[in-house]
C-alpha cells in the first residue's frame, strides 16, 4: 500500500521549548488514522507543519511523496483540510461559499454540500458569522467533502460539538471514508467516539510517541491489571512492562503491553502476590489514559 | 479560479468600498459647494489671483482620502484572513501561494485604482468649471502624491496585517509612515522623483510576500 | 525567489526611509545655527563693514577688524539709515560733493535679493494683464489672465472662458511684431502693491526677449533686441521709480544683466562665479554706490561698483559651515550619504544626495565585516547572504539597520 503521508525524522522547537524530537510515522491510504494526545502534546504543530504552515525545526514531511511545505496546486487540491474550530470564511453565506469553493476544486461536488446543509436548521443565505458551533462544523465539513479529497485532514473535529454533531459528524466521515481510497487524518482529544472509527493510531504525549500501531492491536495487547499493594510504602516504576501505573491507597492499576505470565513474574519479583492480579476492561479511552496517564 | 478569489475579496472589502466611494463624493461636493462660495464672496477674479498667485488650497479635503482608502480597503480585506488564522484556508487553496497573495493584492490595487480615477475625473470636473486648465494640472500635480500615498499605504498595511509576529509588525509600522510622510511632503516634486515615487510604491505591494512566508512557515 | 526579492525591497524600504530620516534627526540635534555675515560698503570710509553676529548680539568690524556699535554703523551708512539719522538730527548736509534730500536718497536706494529656489521654481503659467496707463493712481487687479501659447489667450474669470476678441487683438499685434509662439519665460510682478506697472518681459521660443504691456487696452510691444545666444534662466522684473532699469535678467552661466531703460540696453554685472543654483544673489544700491554679493553657505563674495557698474573694490570671506564642524565630521563617518528630498534652494522636491566620501568608507567596511559574523551567527553561509553585504557595504549604517531588523530567515528563503 501506498503512503499518503511519510514523517521522517521531525523535530520541532518553539524557541528553546522542545515540542518533540525524532518524530516518525506514516500513514497508509485508504486508512484512517488517528493522533491522539492531550493538549499541548504537539498534535496541531504536526498539523500545521503537514500542511506547509510551520517549518519543521529538522526533518521532513511527505505528503503524496512532496514536500509538505512545498505542496504544488495539484496536489493541495487533493486535500481536504479542516481547521481546528472549524475555521471558516465567516463573512461568507452558506451559497457564497459553496459557489466560491466550487471554482477550484475539479471534483467538486455540491450535493453532499447542499444534503448536509438541508439538514440544518438554516438559510442558504445566512452568513457562516450567524450560526452556532455546530451548525459551522457542518458547513467546514459539508465543504471539505464536496471537495472530494483523497486524504482528508481534520484539526481537533470535535471542538467545541456536543455528542449529536460529533456523532453526525463521525457518520459522514465514514460514509466518505467508505469510498475507495480515502485516508483520513483525524487529530482529537475526545477518544471516546473513535473506538470504532480509527484503523490506525498515534498517541503521543510531551516529546514522545508513546503508541504507533493499528487501533485494534492496541486494544487488544494493551492491558490494565489490579491488584493489592503489600505496604503503603510500595513503590512502582514505568519500564519495558509496566507502561503506567497509579497506585490509590492499597489498590495498585498497572498498564502493560505484556503478556499476563510475563507480568505476573515481573510483579513476583516485587514480591506481590499473584492471586490478587486481575485484568480490568477497558473501552479505548480507558486505554489512552491508562497510556498517557490522568495529568 | 481567479474570479472566485476576487469574489471573495470584494465580498470582504465592497461595504467598505462604497463607504470610501461615498466619503469622497462628500469631499467633492464639498469642495464644489466651497468653490462655489468662494467665486461668490471672492469675486472671480479675486479668488483666481488667489489660486493662481497664492497658491490657496481650496482642495485640501480630498488630501487624506486616498490614504484612508488605502489603510481601510487593506484593514477589511485583510484582518479576517489573520482573525483565527483564516488565512490558512486561503493558503490551501489549489494555487502557488505568492501567486494568491499577488492575486488578492491585485484586486485591492484595482479597486483603489478605480476609487482614485473617479476622484482624479470628478475634481478635474469640478475645478475645470471655475477656473483654467493650468490650474486643472496643479491641481492633479498636487492630488498624485496623495493618491500614490494611498496605494502605498493600502500595500504596506496589507504586508502589516499579514505578518504574523508583533514585533515585525511593529518594525514595519514607522518605516511605512516615514515612506508616506515623504509623499506628503513632496512639493512639486520633479518629474524623476514622481516616477520614483510610482515606481517604489508599487514595488511595496511584494512586501506582502516576505509576511506571506512568515506566516506560511510559522516563523515566530 | 519572489520572497528574496520582496525581502530586498524590505531592505531598501528601511535603507530610503532611514537615510532621510536619521540624517534629519541627527542634525535636528546637532545644527548649529551659523549666521552669514552681510556686506556693507560705507561711502564715507570708502570701505566695507560686515555685520556679524554672536550669540545675540550683532556688531560690525572693517576689514581691519575694528569694531563699530550701531550707532558707529549708522553714521557711516548714512543712506542706508537716512531716516534714523534725520530723526537724530545726524544726517550730514552733503557727501562726496552732493547734496543729500531725502527724496533723492530713497528715490535711489535699492535693495533686492534673489534665493536659489525663487530661480528653481515654476508659478502657474498663468498672469494677469495689467492697465499701466489706466490714469489712476492705483493698479487695479484685471478680470482676465492670459497665457501664451500657440497664440496670446486672455481667460475671463468670471466665465472661465476665452476672451477671443481680446485675444486676437494681442495676438495680431505680437506676430506684426515678430513675436514666435508660445512664450518661454513671462517675467512680471503680478501685483498691485507697485508703484506703476512695466507689464510683462517675455522671452519667445526663438529666445527674443520682448517687451508687452498694455496701454489703454492695447497691446504694446517692443522687441528689445538683446542676443538670443544668451541663456536666460530667469528674469526678475522690479517698477521702481528710479526707473534705471527694469529688471535683472539672470543666465545658466551665473551673468546677471541689467535692462536698462535707456533703450533695452544690458548692463552685465561684473560678477564671478555666480552659482544659480546655489548662492544668494543681493543688491544694494544708493546715491552712490551699488554693493552686490553672492553669499553661499560657507562665503560671500561682495563687489562695490559705482552707478556705472565699473568695480570700486572687492570683498570675500569664508567661514566653517556645518558640515566642517564636529558634528558634520562625526556624520560624514557615520552616513555614507544624506538624502533629502526637500532642499532650502530648490521649490521642488526631488532627491538631493550628499555623499560623505572617502571618510564613510571605513565604517561602511567595518559594518560589513560585522555582517559577515552576523550572517554566520544566524547559519546563512556567504553564497546566499551576499546581498546583505554587499548592500551594508553601499549604504553603511542604513543598511545595518536594515539587515537587523529584516533578517534573512532562513538560509532556504525562496
Amino acid at each position: 500500500m501506498e503512503n499518503v503521508v511519510e514523517v521522517k525524522n521531525l523535530t520541532h522547537y518553539y524557541g528553546n521549548k522542545l515540542v518533540f524530537e525524532d518524530f516518525n510515522f506514516e500513514i497508509k491510504s485508504g486508512r484512517i488514522f488517528g493522533l491522539l494526545g492531550k493538549n499541548g502534546t504537539g498534535k496541531t504543530t504536526t498539523i500545521n507543519i503537514l500542511n506547509g504552515f510551520l517549518k519543521p525545526t529538522s526533518g521532513q514531511c511527505l505528503m503524496f511523496g512532496e514536500n509538505s511545505y512545498k505542496l504544488p496546486p495539484q496536489t493541495k487540491a487533493r486535500v481536504g483540510f479542516l481547521i481546528e474550530g472549524h475555521i471558516q470564511y465567516s463573512f461568507m453565506s452558506i451559497k457564497q461559499i459553496e459557489k466560491f469553493y466550487s471554482a477550484f476544486y475539479p471534483k467538486w461536488k455540491k450535493e453532499p454540500y447542499y444534503e448536509l446543509m438541508a439538514k440544518l436548521e438554516v438559510t442558504q443565505d445566512q452568513k457562516l458569522s450567524k450560526m452556532s458551533c455546530g451548525q459551522r462544523s457542518q458547513v467546514a465539513l459539508g465543504l471539505i467533502l464536496a471537495q472530494d479529497p483523497d486524504l482528508l485532514i481534520l484539526d481537533d473535529y470535535s471542538m467545541g460539538l456536543d455528542a449529536g454533531y460529533r456523532r453526525l459528524f463521525l457518520d459522514y466521515l465514514i460514509e466518505y471514508a467508505k469510498a475507495e481510497s480515502k485516508t483520513i487524518f483525524i487529530t482529537s482529544h475526545i477518544i471516546q467516539d473513535l473506538e470504532n472509527f480509527l484503523d490506525d493510531c498515534l498517541i503521543i504525549d510531551y516529546r514522545s510517541v508513546l503508541v504507533a500501531m493499528p487501533i485494534k492491536e492496541f486494544q487488544k495487547t494493551f492491558k490494565q491489571y489490579k491488584f493489592h499493594v503489600p505496604n503503603p510504602e510500595f513503590r512502582l516504576s514505568k519500564n519495558n512492562i509496566i507502561k503506567n501505573y497509579e497506585i490509590l491507597k492499597d489498590k495498585a492499576s498497572v498498564y502493560t503491553f505484556s503478556e499476563r505470565p510475563e507480568l505476573e513474574a515481573y510483579l513476583n519479583s516485587l514480591s506481590i502476590n499473584n492471586s490478587t492480579v486481575e485484568e480490568v476492561p477497558m473501552t479505548l479511552e480507558d486505554a489512552f489514559i491508562g497510556i498517557t496517564g490522568k495529568y | 479560479m481567479y474570479s472566485a478569489l476576487l469574489y471573495k475579496e470584494w465580498l470582504k472589502i465592497r461595504w467598505a468600498f462604497f463607504g470610501m466611494a461615498l466619503l469622497s463624493l462628500l469631499a467633492l461636493t464639498y469642495i464644489a459647494l466651497n468653490l462655489a462660495y468662494y467665486v461668490e464672496f471672492m469675486t472671480a477674479k479675486g479668488f483666481w489671483g488667489n489660486v493662481i498667485l497664492l497658491g490657496f488650497p481650496f482642495f485640501s479635503e480630498i488630501e487624506y482620502i486616498p490614504l484612508l482608502s488605502g489603510i481601510v480597503i487593506a484593514i477589511v480585506q485583510f484582518s479576517p484572513e489573520m482573525n483565527l488564522s483564516r488565512l490558512k484556508l486561503t493558503l490551501h487553496l489549489p494555487v502557488e501561494e505568492n501567486k494568491l497573495l499577488m492575486q488578492m493584492i491585485s484586486f485591492g490595487f484595482m479597486l483603489l485604482i478605480l476609487l482614485f480615477v473617479l476622484i482624479t475625473l470628478m475634481l478635474w470636473i469640478i475645478v475645470g468649471i471655475y477656473l483654467p486648465v493650468e490650474v486643472v494640472i496643479f491641481v492633479l500635480n498636487s492630488l498624485f502624491p496623495w493618491l500614490m500615498v494611498g496605494l502605498t499605504a493600502y500595500f504596506l498595511t496589507a504586508a502589516i496585517i499579514i505578518e504574523p509576529v508583533w514585533a515585525r509588525r511593529l518594525i514595519l509600522v514607522p518605516f511605512t509612515l516615514g515612506f508616506l510622510d515623504l509623499f506628503f511632503n513632496a512639493v512639486n516634486p520633479h518629474a524623476q522623483l514622481t516616477v520614483f515615487f510610482i515606481f517604489s510604491g508599487l514595488l511595496t505591494s511584494t512586501l506582502i510576500l516576505f509576511s506571506g512566508y512568515h506566516f506560511k512557515r510559522g516563523i515566530k | 525567489m519572489l520572497v528574496k526579492f520582496s525581502r530586498i525591497i524590505y531592505l531598501l524600504l528601511i535603507v530610503f526611509v532611514s537615510s532621510i530620516f536619521i540624517p534629519k534627526y541627527y542634525w535636528m540635534k546637532f545644527e548649529k545655527n551659523i549666521r552669514t555675515p552681510l556686506v556693507y560698503f560705507s561711502p564715507i570710509k570708502n570701505d566695507f563693514l560686515i555685520r556679524n553676529q554672536n550669540n545675540n548680539e550683532t556688531f560690525y568690524v572693517d576689514r581691519k577688524g575694528k569694531r563699530y556699535n550701531r550707532e558707529d554703523f549708522e553714521i557711516l551708512m548714512p543712506l542706508l539709515n537716512y531716516r534714523q539719522l534725520i530723526l537724530e538730527n545726524k544726517l550730514p548736509d552733503s557727501l562726496n560733493g552732493e547734496p543729500l534730500l531725502m527724496d533723492k536718497i530713497r528715490l535711489n536706494n535699492i535693495m533686492l535679493k534673489v534665493y536659489p529656489d525663487e530661480i528653481d521654481y515654476e508659478p502657474i503659467q498663468l498672469s494677469p494683464m495689467f492697465e499701466s496707463k489706466s490714469g489712476r493712481v492705483k493698479l487695479e487687479m484685471p478680470n482676465d489672465y492670459f497665457r501664451i501659447t500657440k497664440s496670446f489667450e486672455f481667460i475671463d474669470c468670471e466665465t472661465n472662458s476665452i476672451d477671443k476678441k481680446k485675444s486676437l487683438c494681442f495676438t495680431t499685434y505680437l506676430k506684426a511684431k515678430k513675436f514666435s509662439f508660445p512664450a518661454k519665460i513671462i517675467a512680471g510682478n503680478p501685483t498691485t502693491k507697485k508703484a506703476f506697472d512695466e507689464g510683462y518681459f517675455v522671452l519667445d521660443s526663438k529666445n527674443k526677449l520682448f517687451h508687452i504691456k498694455m496701454v489703454k487696452g492695447k497691446p504694446f510691444c517692443v522687441n528689445t533686441t538683446i542676443p538670443d545666444s544668451l541663456d536666460i534662466v530667469y528674469m526678475k522684473i522690479i517698477e521702481m521709480p528710479l526707473k534705471e532699469f527694469y529688471g535683472l535678467v539672470f543666465t545658466k552661466p551665473g551673468d546677471v544683466y541689467l535692462i536698462s531703460y535707456e533703450n533695452y540696453k544690458l548692463v552685465k554685472l561684473p560678477l564671478n562665479g555666480y552659482d544659480i543654483e546655489k548662492d544668494i544673489f543681493a543688491l544694494m544700491g544708493d546715491q552712490f554706490y551699488r554693493t552686490i554679493s553672492l553669499i553661499g553657505s560657507k562665503n560671500i563674495r561682495t563687489i562695490v561698483t559705482d552707478r556705472n557698474y565699473s568695480v570700486v573694490d572687492r570683498y570675500e570671506e569664508t567661514w566653517k559651515n556645518n558640515y566642517d564642524l564636529t558634528a558634520g565630521v562625526v556624520a560624514s563617518y557615520v552616513f555614507p550619504f544624506i538624502l533629502k528630498l526637500n532642499d532650502a534652494n530648490s521649490s521642488f522636491s526631488n532627491f538631493y544626495f550628499r555623499l560623505s566620501g572617502f571618510r564613510s568608507i571605513m565604517g561602511a567596511l567595518i559594518l560589513a565585516i560585522l555582517t559577515y559574523f552576523i550572517l554566520r551567527s544566524r547559519n546563512i553561509p556567504v553564497k546566499k547572504g551576499w546581498f546583505d553585504i554587499v548592500i551594508v557595504l553601499f549604504t553603511g549604517v542604513f543598511g545595518f539597520i536594515a539587515i537587523l531588523l529584516v533578517k534573512n530567515v532562513d538560509k532556504n528563503l525562496e
